[in-house]
């Protein structure tokens, strides 16, 4: 059997949230053949990338099933590279609040995006906030910030 | 993937498949509501399976707390593992809820 290598995956999604959890194991099939997955980053991974597509669907394409999600990753032995893309109006990250305050804590959503920060390793939002890059390092990896650029 | 639910004395015990997430969680509304609107108050979510949990299952248990509460009723969460306990501190939601370390555990508490 030949050693695990460099992977990569691009695929359109129709924005209907039953969707969302194929398409994530979808991209997790592609980094466990690249070698890349542990337990451990297999659920940040997952929660990661389940919570972008979900907002991109719900959110961004407000559950317009004639609007699609791009979905475009690469996947090596250390890393996890997917960016997610949709049709939408865009967002400012940086004015959702913190879903931790008092006030947030006993709100139905606003989490998704605090739980993307806190389970990978980088995020890029570019055009306005409707495409999203996430890094997910894997089995064995230094974090990111320890040497090296996550985006290669 | 259904919600399968017993009665255990005066709790009613409501156990989370392997995932709580986007595709589901319509389904957990509407078993612990019907449970409600039937009468029942003392409510046990039984993690045991559970192996992956997403914000929109976070925010629909924050949604079902509320609705018992204001019924005069009570909740807990038994047996999540390591990794959903690990989202619950991320978002500070481990302060909002009663969590038991297993299902026996919490239908006594209760």
């Amino acid at each position: 059997m030949s050693p695990p290598g460099p992977t990569s995956f691009r695929f359109d999604l129709p924005s209907e949230p039953r969707r969302v959890g194929a398409a994530v194991r979808r991209a997790l099939r592609s980094w466990a053949r690249a070698g890349g997955l542990d337990r451990r980053a297999r659920f940040r991974a997952r929660v990661a990338l389940g919570e972008t597509l979900a907002n991109a669907v719900v959110h961004g394409n407000e559950g317009d099933p004639s609007r699609l999600v791009r979905v475009e990753g690469r996947a090596t032995p250390h890393l996890l590279r997917v960016s997610v893309t949709d049709e939408g109006s865009g967002f400012e990250p940086e004015g959702v609040p913190d879903p931790r305050e008092a006030e947030g804590r006993t709100r139905a959503g606003g989490r998704g995006l605090l739980l993307v920060r806190r389970m990978v390793d980088r995020v890029r939002y570019e055009a306005g906030g409707r495409r999203v890059t996430l890094w997910v390092r894997g089995r064995g990896s230094a974090p990111v910030g320890a040497g090296g650029r996550p985006d290669r | 993937m259904s919600f399968d639910v017993v009665r255990v004395e005066q709790v009613t015990v409501v156990a989370i498949p392997r995932e709580l997430e986007l595709g589901n969680r319509d389904g957990l509304k509407r078993v612990v509501g019907a449970r409600l609107e039937a009468g029942d108050r003392k409510f046990v979510l039984d993690f045991e399976r559970t192996r992956f949990l997403d914000s929109s299952g976070l925010g629909t248990l924050v949604t079902l707390a509320g609705e018992i509460r204001e019924a005069g009723g009570e909740l807990r969460l038994a047996g999540l593992s390591e990794p959903i306990r690990t989202l619950f501190a991320l978002t500070r939601l481990d302060g909002l809820f009663r969590l038991s370390r297993s299902r026996a555990a919490a239908v006594g508490e209760l």
